[in-house]
């Protein structure tokens, strides 16, 4: 999605992929990934509904972490005890989420919108160029704490193996480690 | 080591829960952020452009980013690129006198200016380019279409594009065939040497790199009409038959 619309996008793209060959696969891939989105909630329910309780679940040492400011990204030492998901991670999904709603909004308002005037917004380009923009700059951060921060990047091994370091995990996710050992007592 | 996803609790430990669900209000306020953005965008969307205009000129990025409103489309690879030394524009059809202009031609036939709004059909626009071409009466008188003569086709080097106007349409005020847009030759993306211009229309009707234009009896469908597109795409109307 992100190369067709740059095709889209970008003057100096444009003959790198003409317009109909551009928009067919922009509009492919965004179904595609409307129905990956889908498939993983219906095959596992139980545990998206548990991201979403717990991106919903706001609180005292939560908005303390935020309040540290940026430099929680890089030195959780000090910081307020996060449960699984820490508060800037759960700002991020929620985001990003929001984020993905607009650009579906102003992605069916520009496709509809060039063969019914009804459909067709003169801002809808604006919103939908600068909410791909968020997200690609909300994305680079993400991988770079992902995979290059030595404070963050450890939390990668959890997604790639679904095993974690236990005192990296007590430092950076105490109430999680907590609440999983009071579970297998 | 901890199994990462392994049963995450069901009921963690209770803490003072904040008045303010915060992930709600995220997610909610950034899509009331992006909905809202599209009315402001399109009230003000103007004036954002104009500024970014100038920002993306002067930091050299306007080929990279549509900082100057222009976004670039073709339909085939590569666009078609501009000879003086070949170049030719063929005006044909139910006329009395056809003619092949060469790029010398051109240049010295009779110009003028105009200042219009360009708007495409996908949603975005470019207020007062500055255009500079031959008009329209200036083809007419060139090459005096016979009376059943009632529709003009414009075929692009970019094969297969063309288009049709009606003669009652290419005779509209500020209809003209551009070869200078702000105050330069047209560049290679904005269909070098020459265009169609017609304002009350959307941009698709707009023929780039033109190289022939025939006067005919009867109508045809344009490329873009092809594909369900109106052939009437005046600006602010609907565009599906």
């Amino acid at each position: 999605m992100l190369w067709t619309g740059a095709c889209l996008y970008s003057p100096a793209l444009a003959e790198v992929m003409n317009r109909p060959s551009a928009k067919y696969w922009h509009l492919v891939s965004a179904i595609a990934l409307g129905v990956g989105l889908f498939v993983i909630i219906i095959l596992r329910p139980r545990a998206i509904g548990q991201v979403v309780r717990e991106v919903d679940t706001f609180d005292e040492n939560d908005r303390l972490w935020l309040r540290g400011g940026t430099k929680r990204l890089f030195d959780h030492k000090g910081a307020p005890e996060q449960g699984w998901l820490n508060a800037g991670q759960k700002l991020f999904t929620a985001v990003t989420s929001g984020l993905m709603i607009v650009l579906t909004i102003t992605g069916l308002l520009l496709w509809l919108g060039e063969q019914n005037t009804t459909y067709r917004f003169a801002g809808s380009v604006d919103v939908h160029d600068l909410a791909t923009l968020l997200i690609i700059v909300l994305t680079c951060g993400h991988l770079y704490l992902a995979l290059i921060s030595p404070a963050t990047r450890a939390a990668t091994r959890g997604i790639v193996t679904g095993s974690i370091d236990r005192e990296w995990a007590k430092q950076n996710h105490a109430r999680w480690v907590r609440d999983m050992e009071q579970r297998n007592q | 080591m901890m199994r990462a996803m392994e049963q995450p609790p069901e009921h963690p430990t209770p803490t003072p829960r904040s008045r303010i669900p915060l992930g709600r209000a995220a997610f909610l306020g950034t899509v009331a952020a992006g909905v809202g953005g599209i009315a402001l965008f399109s009230r003000f969307g103007g004036g954002v452009g104009s500024s970014l205009a100038s920002l993306g000129d002067n930091l050299g990025v306007a080929a990279i980013v549509p900082t100057g409103g222009w976004r670039i489309y073709n339909v085939q690879d590569p666009m078609p690129t501009f000879d003086a030394a070949t170049y030719s524009l063929t005006i044909d059809g139910n006329v009395e006198n056809p003619v092949t202009l060469t790029w010398n031609d051109v240049q010295a036939t009779d110009m003028a200016m105009q200042v219009t709004d360009f708007h495409c059909v996908t949603g975005w626009s470019v207020d007062k380019v500055h255009w500079r071409g031959i008009t329209a009466q200036t083809i007419i008188d060139l090459v005096k279409p016979r009376p059943q003569a009632q529709n003009v086709n414009f075929q692009s080097l970019e094969q297969p594009y063309f288009d049709q106007l009606t003669l009652k349409q290419f005779k509209l005020p500020n209809v003209m065939l551009a070869t200078e847009m702000d105050g330069k030759p047209l560049e290679r993306a904005h269909g070098a040497p020459m265009r169609l211009v017609i304002p009350q229309m959307y941009g698709y009707k707009g023929v780039k790199w033109l190289s022939k234009i025939t006067f005919e009896n009867e109508p045809t469908l344009g490329f873009w009409e092809t594909r369900g597109y109106d052939a009437d795409a005046w600006v602010g109307k609907d565009v599906s038959h």
